[in-house]
């Protein structure tokens, strides 16, 4: 599956990436530019293994020319901000009508506030996240790249929100993608689903691309 | 500073073109505030000693002393005694002081970007103490901070090459400030020594060009770089034999820009030590400075915005946060870094900052004071059609993406196999370019060898220089980029692993093989501009 990490600069977007993906974290961390990207698999209950590309941003708001085309094949997205900054809660409306721009319609997003470690600078309560994002329909947690908690949580959660979702949809995901130009052709909708028994060598030969 | 006993020489600045401070009466900008605030600029002095006294520890370097004074910029000279070069001087090494006190990690970081500053030994000449103008910068105030910087080691003994140096200190900020006499020291002897500032904190490990390691002798810096070995003696002593020859260019450089042996010495690398001089030159930030009335980048301040200053400020302590010189929160580079992204976006208010400006504004603050940054930065944003790079970065990215479709035909003449492969697994270039173009390859996890070597290209033969190199490195890993689509090309070209250990290897291997001409790319762009147009037209 294809997540993006999205939300304004310097909230913690790499870290959250490189975390999940490597169970790294840096203060020396450098700003993004352009787009990054990494995989993870992870297995679910009930014994699949999902493989997830995950993209990483760059936050400030002119990059969106080139980051943009990278949502368009994406089925998920973690929507970051930071506790301690309330600018970057503010934003969060401003991204999601990025998303409904230039996302696919079905697109399952995840209200992620970041650097929860930082409880003495704790400007956005949880209460106020958790009430947008049910306003919005979307799923809301609060992690710490720092120290790790919840990182694993917030993508597993949203990488079996869209298996479950592709699975009752019976993999027609892909139809909402035809008919939309796409000049970056990221693996729209690609869906990878590797069977629990084989292992991660080659995970090329089992790609399924619908 | 005590006196060796040794003969002293004291060589006065020569002057080269004098720009005249006139207040032009329209000119809004006030004066620079009284009271507090260091002159705009400010003149130093570089003395560099020769203890030679069977001295056994290797060089030490010990900015001390400052005093501003002088009040515009003035343009860089170059200084270097009669006495002949030694045979077998070699440049001070930063390595040398490799293991430095983080309290002083400023003033060490004052002195080791400072390469526009050439050591050599010249036997017997014992001291040579130099005037050195420097870039306006210290407009912060406080008033200390700035100015003389003087080194003295066993290694270190002649001739100096007198750069614009000093940096542009924020005062109020840096090391240099905390003492009260404004002086800083900074003692490499047997590892460590105390600063004027603070005393006690562990030693910090560098690499050969200031990246912070966790423990000497690691592969890679804090940040993930890989780190940088120091020169053995023969390319030391070559480095040396080049730098020489480049401070005979500079003397006559409107004559020897247009030189083809000058294109050749570049691609050869310039040496680390008159590296800040060259690509001020070679860029046209020198020109440009001297046509500044005065301090430019005080003057751009003034009409700076708390918008930029605060998305700037997102990104200062994450550029190149693994290196000596940006590592202190609120350090002297930091501080300067922020000055000329921040007099950047005063100065072009259409692109005012964008992410990856910081990346390579802060590799030119390794080695030239915030005004020829400043300068540098200027010509690479605006001088066209030679660079033009603002269109890397302003909004909607137009150079940017004209480059992907350029990259993209140029890789198809190149390489069509490779070309035809991205394509078929939908690899876009914007994936792998964009950090290599807009950071100048900067920011990339490449060898900070080879982001010197690219700089050094594309500062003198501009926009043609950054493809040949980025055409290079898809050409290099071409092998490896044909296996597979996003997965694999991403952590290839990101990466950038397993290149030569000599960058020499792969420019004359790799970057010079590139065959592409300017009538290429001018071509391919205009094929963009008349698909752009056509696009314009329809909408």
């Amino acid at each position: 599956y294809t997540v993006v990490l999205i939300g304004d600069s310097a909230v913690g977007k790499s870290n959250l990436l490189s975390r999940f993906t490597r169970d790294e974290f840096s203060l020396e961390s450098k700003s993004t530019i352009g787009v990054e990207f990494a995989t993870r698999s992870i297995s679910t209950d009930d014994g699949k293994v999902l493989k997830a590309q995950i993209w990483d941003t760059a936050g400030q708001e002119r990059y969106r020319a080139i980051t943009s085309a990278y949502y368009r094949g994406a089925v998920g997205a973690l929507l970051v901000y930071d506790i301690s900054k309330y600018e970057t809660f503010s934003n969060v409306e401003r991204w999601l009508k990025e998303l409904r721009d230039h996302a696919e319609n079905h697109i399952e997003v995840m209200l992620v506030g970041n650097k929860s470690d930082l409880r003495h600078l704790r400007v956005v309560m949880t209460e106020d996240a958790e009430a947008f994002a049910q306003e919005n329909g979307i799923s809301f947690i609060e992690t710490s790249a720092l120290d790790a908690s919840n990182v694993e949580e917030a993508f597993s959660s949203i990488l079996t929100k869209i298996y479950e979702k592709v699975s009752r949809k019976s993999m027609n995901s892909d139809a909402a993608g035809s008919g939309k130009t796409k000049p970056m052709a990221n693996n729209a909708s690609k869906v990878i689903v590797v069977d629990n028994e084989n292992d991660d060598a080659a995970p090329a030969k089992k790609k399924k691309c619908c | 500073m005590s006196a060796t006993g040794r003969p002293v020489v004291r060589r006065r600045r020569k002057h080269g073109p004098i720009v005249h401070t006139r207040r032009k009466g329209s000119n809004p900008s006030p004066s620079p505030s009284p009271g507090s605030s260091a002159p705009p600029s400010s003149s130093s002095r570089l003395v560099a000693l020769s203890p030679g006294t069977g001295s056994s520890d290797s060089s030490a370097l010990r900015p001390t002393a400052t005093t501003p004074s002088g009040t515009r910029y003035r343009p860089p000279v170059f200084l270097y005694a009669s006495s002949a070069v030694a045979a077998s001087g070699s440049p001070l090494d930063p390595q040398a002081a490799s293991v430095v006190h983080p309290s002083a990690t400023v003033a060490v970081a004052d002195a080791l970007p400072s390469h526009s500053f050439s050591y050599r030994a010249a036997d017997g000449l014992g001291r040579v103490e130099v005037e050195i103008a420097r870039g306006g910068g210290g407009g912060g105030g406080g008033g200390g901070g700035d100015g003389g910087v003087s080194y003295h080691g066993s290694e270190l003994d002649a001739v100096i090459a007198a750069a614009a140096a000093g940096h542009g200190s924020d005062s109020g900020t840096s090391v240099l400030d905390d003492s009260e006499s404004g002086k800083a020291h900074v003692e490499a002897e047997g590892g460590l020594g105390a600063s004027d500032g603070a005393a006690t904190a562990a030693p910090v490990a560098v690499d050969r060009f200031g990246f912070v390691l966790a423990s000497p002798g690691d592969e890679r810096s804090v940040g993930g770089r890989p780190a940088s070995r120091p020169l053995d003696q023969a390319s030391k002593d070559k480095e040396s034999e080049r730098a020489t020859k480049w401070l005979t260019m500079f003397r006559d450089w409107r004559r020897w820009r247009v030189k083809p042996k000058t294109k050749a010495r570049v691609r050869k690398g310039i040496p680390d030590c008159v590296r800040g001089q060259a690509w001020l030159l070679a860029s046209g930030g020198h020109e440009w400075l001297l046509r500044q009335d005065r301090s430019p980048v005080e003057r751009f301040l003034q009409r700076a915005t708390d918008a930029w200053a605060q998305t700037i400020r997102l990104d200062i302590n994450r550029t190149f946060p693994d290196h000596l010189l940006f590592m202190q929160a609120d350090g002297l580079g930091q501080s300067t870094l922020h000055r000329v992204l921040l007099a950047f976006s005063a100065y072009d208010p259409a692109v005012g900052y964008c992410q990856g400006m910081a990346f390579v504004a802060a590799l030119l603050l390794m080695y030239m004071a915030e005004e020829e940054a400043f300068a540098v930065l200027v010509s690479i944003a605006q001088d066209r059609p030679r660079f033009g790079f603002a269109g890397f970065w302003a909004p909607g990215f137009p150079l940017l993406n004209k480059y992907f479709t350029v990259f993209s035909a140029l890789l198809a003449d190149v390489e069509p196999k490779l070309a035809q492969h991205l394509i078929e697994t939908d690899v876009h270039p914007s994936l792998y370019t964009t950090g290599w173009f807009m950071t100048l390859f900067t920011n990339s996890d490449l060898p900070f060898a080879y982001s010197l070597r690219v700089m050094d290209m594309v500062l003198y033969e501009g926009e043609k220089a950054l493809l040949r190199w980025a055409l290079a490195f898809m050409v290099y890993y071409k092998e490896e980029l044909l296996k597979g689509g996003n997965e694999v090309v991403f952590p290839v070209l990101k990466g950038l692993q397993g290149l030569p250990a000599n960058p020499n290897v792969f420019v004359k291997g790799w970057v010079l093989k590139v065959d592409i001409t300017h009538a290429q790319i001018d071509a391919h762009a205009g094929a963009y501009d008349a698909a752009a147009a056509a696009a314009d037209g329809e909408t």
